[in-house]
This record gives structure tokens, sequence and C-alpha cells, in this order.
């Protein structure tokens, strides 16, 4: 449709500048200018700025990358090696001198001046060393069927309090208290001296490697003093 | 293009373009978050890095140590190839220790695992029959091998009082169960990253590396044998004896027996000596010794015998063995050697050029000692001129040896002394006034007076005394 304005010149409506068009157009220009703007910043300045420092870090961490690979490696050395160490730690210090104990044993049998304090003699020794893992297992025994050589019976408690006697032995560094004392007599033999003799049971535990040692340090620190 | 239109489109432009800067600042946002997260991320690899690099020196240390401790592990616990030779070294010390074995196996090892890291657990029993020392010693042997090896059980059953009666030696049954590990090294264990420095800082680390080292090392025992005590495997009471309450004891029989031991010992020694004599005058001289000692030896053993003292078995076995018997050897040894007809023209010749020596010197007790070493042989020299006129020889000077002795060692005091023409000298002796032919003492007569010298007769010697 076509509209034709016919007044006249005086009537008609002024031509006026197009403000609000200008306004908009300006509006539109400077929002979608100002978010061009940022853009430009986040993208020039500050994602510029980043990638900068990334580059910076990206080559400090190279270069501490051999170094932590070095440091690796020798970690893993360590692992290993230390396993073998601490294996071998493990072995000797759960290790018995049996020489010793035994020596030992001989002393305190030796130290009954021949029936002044006891005199004994052992039909049998039994020994035995164990981990201690399982529970109730124990870590082992020394176990021995002995014979007091007298008509005191409690010659057999002379001998048990001497395995416990620190001046005489060390083996009370190494085991528990004995099982108390029993006996029982044998027939008396009138062709032998001593012609009594009384069979007992000799039965002490073995401690725990844990405490063998600790008794080793306290044993070590006293004498020290 | 009417308001309408104007508008829309400046709507529709300004909205795409709006639009589409949003989205690129929205994906720039995005990518920025990431970044900064990444450098966060590199951040703390670099802070991670950092501190694990700052741990390196001591890491580096740690490995140094124990790879110079590891040679002492491998020393301890060697590889499969020495496992043979323990078994060499079991039929070594038995034969050391007299202990007398009669089976060796491997068993299969009850503890924990076979395995325990690098080591693989080895374990042997073995049987034999010992007395308790014989059996201690072998015990030793073992847990003071330089490779680790353990007992973890062992039983001992005694002899019977009956066997030791009739074989006279505790054959104890010993059964027991050696232990030891095998090292098992893998390729990466041995492969170790190269350190800078390393001679250096291992220099550095020698007190820490002592010290690990020493914790590794296996604690010993050293046996010292019986010591006179007897073996509590042995049933000690001894035949009752009414007739003598003081028979020895068990204790004094090994005691006493040890001690015979000893000096059997000490005349072996004197023995294998005069054999391996450099001169004639020192292989007489250890004969001398021995011969003392082995009458000694033999008085002892007579008394022993006629008191019955020894009367416990073990003891009267170790008597037989270790004193009766060697003896015995050496008596006769002894008597093969001795020359039926005394010492040769030469063996005299040196011991008298030794004695003169010793004279010269003034070495008077020297000279008596030597004469003494050959003395008893000289009565043998019978029917040849020659040695009998040595033998005379050896005889003066030995006796000069003891007058001169005996003239040294007497002692008086010269305070004076006149000498005048036509008078006998005069000599202040122990403030007395003696001239030539006066007695000074029993066997001392004034002989003459010189200056400074006085000589007399000592024995039918005239020998001086300088003052």
């Amino acid at each position: 449709m076509i509209t034709i304005n016919l007044l006249p010149d005086d009537y008609r409506r002024r031509a006026k500048s197009p403000v609000g068009m200008i306004a908009a157009v300006a509006a539109a220009v400077f929002i979608n200018a100002s978010l061009i703007a940022y853009y430009g910043y986040l993208e020039f300045g500050v994602s510029a700025n980043i990638e900068t420092t990334r580059s910076v870090l990206q080559l400090d961490l190279d270069g501490l990358t051999p170094q932590v690979e070095y440091h690796k490696k020798l970690e893993s050395e360590i692992q290993i090696r230390s396993a073998r160490e601490q294996t071998l730690s493990e072995i000797t210090r759960s290790r018995v001198l049996w020489t010793k104990t035994i020596d030992e044993v001989v002393d305190v049998v030796h130290a009954g001046r021949e029936g002044i304090e006891h005199f004994i003699w052992f039909e049998d020794i039994d020994v035995r060393q164990q981990s201690g893992g399982r529970k109730g297992a124990g870590h082992g025994y020394l176990k021995a069927s002995g014979h007091s050589g007298s008509e005191d019976f409690d010659q057999v408690s002379n001998f048990l309090e001497d395995i416990e006697d620190r001046e005489l032995s060390s083996l009370w560094m190494l085991f528990d208290k004995p099982e108390p004392p029993q006996g029982q007599m044998n027939g008396r033999d009138e062709e032998l001296i001593p012609s009594v003799n009384w069979s007992f049971p000799l039965t002490i535990q073995l401690l725990s490697p844990d405490e063998r040692t600790k008794n080793r340090e306290a044993n070590a620190a006293e004498a020290k003093q | 293009m009417n308001e309408k239109n104007f508008w829309l489109t400046l709507g529709g432009v300004a909205s795409a373009v709006a639009m589409g800067a949003g989205y690129l600042i929205y994906s720039e946002l995005g990518q920025i978050d990431d970044a900064r997260a990444a450098v966060t991320t590199i951040r703390t690899e670099i802070a991670s890095a950092r501190d694990t690099v700052r741990k390196t020196p001591e890491v580096e240390r740690e490995v140094i140590v124990l790879r110079e401790i590891s040679d002492r592990i491998r020393e301890v616990l060697p590889d499969t190839k020495d496992l043979l030779n323990v078994i060499r070294d079991f039929q070594d010390y038995s034969k050391e220790a007299g202990v007398k074995p009669s089976a060796f196996r491997p068993t299969a090892t009850n503890d924990r695992g076979r395995q325990k890291g690098a080591f693989e657990k080895v374990a042997y029993q073995l049987t034999m029959t010992a007395d308790t020392f014989q059996f201690l010693d072998f015990l030793n042997k073992i847990e003071t091998h330089s490779r680790f090896m353990g007992v973890t059980s062992f039983s001992v059953k005694a002899a019977s009082r009956k066997s030791l009666e009739e074989d006279g030696i505790a054959n104890h049954r010993v059964q027991m169960e050696v232990e030891t590990y095998k090292y098992v090294p893998t390729t990466s264990e041995d492969a170790g990253v190269k350190i800078a420095g390393y001679e250096r800082k291992r220099d550095l680390l020698a007190g820490e590396i002592a010290r690990r080292r020493q914790a590794l090392t296996l604690q010993t025992f050293r046996y010292r044998g019986p010591r006179g005590r007897r073996d509590p495997l042995i049933d000690p009471r001894v035949p009752a004896r009414v007739d003598d309450p003081n028979a020895w004891t068990v204790q004094r029989q090994m005691e006493e027996v040890d001690e015979l031991i000893r000096r059997m010992a000490e005349a072996q020694k004197y023995w294998e000596n005069s054999n391996g004599a450099a001169s004639v005058l020192e292989r007489m001289v250890q004969r001398s010794e021995l011969e003392k000692l082995l009458a000694l030896l033999e008085d002892d053993l007579n008394r022993i015998a006629s008191e019955s003292r020894i009367n416990y078995k073990p003891a009267e076995k170790r008597l037989q063995l270790g004193v009766i018997d060697p003896l015995g050897e050496l008596r006769l040894a002894l008597d093969a050697t001795r020359p039926d007809s005394g010492p040769s023209s030469d063996e005299m010749q040196v011991i008298g050029d030794s004695m003169l020596a010793s004279i010269e010197e003034g070495a008077y007790e020297a000279a008596i000692d030597t004469f003494r070493g050959i003395e008893d042989s000289l009565a043998l020299v019978r029917d040849d001129e020659e040695r009998e006129e040595l033998v005379r020889w050896l005889r003066l000077l030995e006796s000069d040896a003891h007058t001169l002795r005996d003239f040294t060692a007497l002692e008086m005091s010269i305070t004076g002394y006149a000498i005048l023409e036509s008078h006998d000298p005069v000599v202040i002796i122990e403030g007395k006034r003696r001239t030539i032919g006066d007695p000074v003492l029993d066997e001392l007569i004034v002989h003459d007076v010189r200056p400074n010298e006085v000589d007399f007769v000592f024995r039918g010697a005239v020998l001086t005394r300088e003052f």
C-alpha cells in the first residue's frame, strides 16, 4: 500500500534527527566493542600471560624431571637393598649361640661343686628353636632329663636356682624361668657313690627374639654402669 | 529501509555480534581456567619435585652405605656354589673336633616360607656320635663359620654307663639341624644407578658404613674346651670305696688328669725342640729337661696307679690316651735315639767349647748347666782314650766353673795393704791384718799381695781379687 501525505508543508511534521536510533546504534556498537575488547584482553592479555607462565614452569619442571627419576631409581635400589639388610638383621637377631648356651649349662653343673650345692648329670638334652609364629607355639625350649646324685632332693632346687643365677651364666638373658622342680627317687645302688639319685625334668622356655635383645641390652647397660 | 526494519536489523546484528563475542569470551575464560589449573598442577609438580630432589643427597648416602655393606651380606650369605663347600667344612670340622658323623641330609624347612627376600633357606640334618665337649667344639666351629649358619635344634642322648665302661669313651648320640641361607641376587639388585663423586661421598660415610657393617656382624663365642669340667651327660658316680674315705671326687680326678696331660704336652714339646735343635748343645739341654720332666711324670703316674686314685671312667680313659700311651711312645723313641756308648768326640768338643766361652764371660752358672745336660751320658764313655780325655776335660771345666762361681760369691772387705822390702807384704781383710799364708776363710789362704790385688789360694787354685 502506498501512503501519500497530502498536508501542506507548514502542517507537515518536521523531519527530526534520529537520536534514538543513533543512541541505539551507539549502544549496540559500544556493547559489542566492549565485549570484543574484553575478549581481546582475555586472549592477548590474561591467556597469553598464563601461557607464558606455564611455559616457564614447564621448562622448570622439565629440568627437574631427570633429577626426580634419578631419585626414584635410588629409592627403588634402597628398597631392594634395605630389604636384604633387614632380612639379615632379622636372621642374626633371632639367632641363639647354642655353643655358649650349653657351655654355660656345663658351667652351672660344674658350679654344684660335686654335691656340695648339687651333683647333676643328664640322660639327654633336647633343644629346639622355633619362629614363634603360631599362637602358643613359643620360641623354643631346652629340655633335659636330669639326675641329682644326692640324698637331699632340695639339691634339684639349688640347681634350678643356679640356672637363673646371673653371676654364674647369662642363661637368664635367653630363657624364661625354669619350670617348678619335681623329682622321683631312683633305686638305691650301694655299689656307687652317691648311692641315691633323683630323676627330674629340666624344662626352660626360650624367650622371644625381642625379649632376648632387650635382656642383652639391659645387661650391657648394667655392665657399663 | 523503514524504521521497523532498521531496528530489526540493528537488533539482529548487534545481538549476533554480542552473542559471538560472548561465546568467545566464555570459551576464552574456560581456556584460561584450564590454563590456570594446568599452571597450578605444574607448580604442585615442581614443588613436589623440588621436595624430592632436596632429599636426594640423603637417599644417595643411604644407597652408598647399602652398596658398601652388600659385600658383607654376600660374605655372610654367599651364593649356591659355596653351599657345597659347607658340606666340606662339616667334614673338616668333624675331624678337627673328633666327632664321628653317621649321616647328613637336607631337610625341608618348616619355617614361614622358604624364601626370605633375596635369601633362600637351606637346612641340613647331621647325625653323629661324640662326647659333650667334642660336640660343643663341632657346634662352635659351625656357629663361628664365616657364612651364617644357625643351629635350630639338636638332641643329645647320653651313652649308657655300660657302653662307657666297655668303650672307655662317651659316644653320645647327637642329631642336629643346621640351617643357612642361599643368597639369590636378581639382576636389578646388582645394576645400580651411577652416583656422581661416589668415592668421595663413600669416604665421607666411612663411619656410618663401619657401624652398619658391625651391626651385621655375627655374634661369636670362643669355646675353650672342657677346662677341667666333667661331661654332664656322663653318669659321674664312682664305684664305692669303703676303704678310702678320701678317694678323689670326679672333679679332682678330671683336674689331675688335665694337669698330667698338660705336662705330657710340655714333654712332647721338649722332644720336638730337641729333634729340631740347631746345635748339639741345644739338643742336649732339651733332652736333659725332657728326662727330668718324664721322670717326674712317671713318679706321679706310679703314685696314682698304686693308690688307685683314678676310677672315673672318662678320666681313666683320658689318662690312658693323653698320658700313659704317649709317655710309653716317647720313652721308646727316646731310648731308641740314646747312644749306647755316650756322646761322640765332636759333641763333647762342642760342649767343652761352650763351657769355656761361658767361663771366660764370667757366666759360671751357664757353664755348669751346659755340663749337666751331658753329665749322665758321660758315664757311658769307656775304652776310648780320646773321648775319655774329653770327659776329663769337661769335668775339669765343670769343677773350675764351680770354684770360680764360689770364689766370686765370697764377700770380703779389703781396706788396705803394705808392701815393704825385706818383709812379707801385709793386707787388711775384714779389718784384720793378714800376711802370706794366713787363712781368711775355709779353703781361702792369702797367697800374695800386689798393689790393688791380692792372690788367694782357693780349693787348690790361685785366684786374684782386685780392690
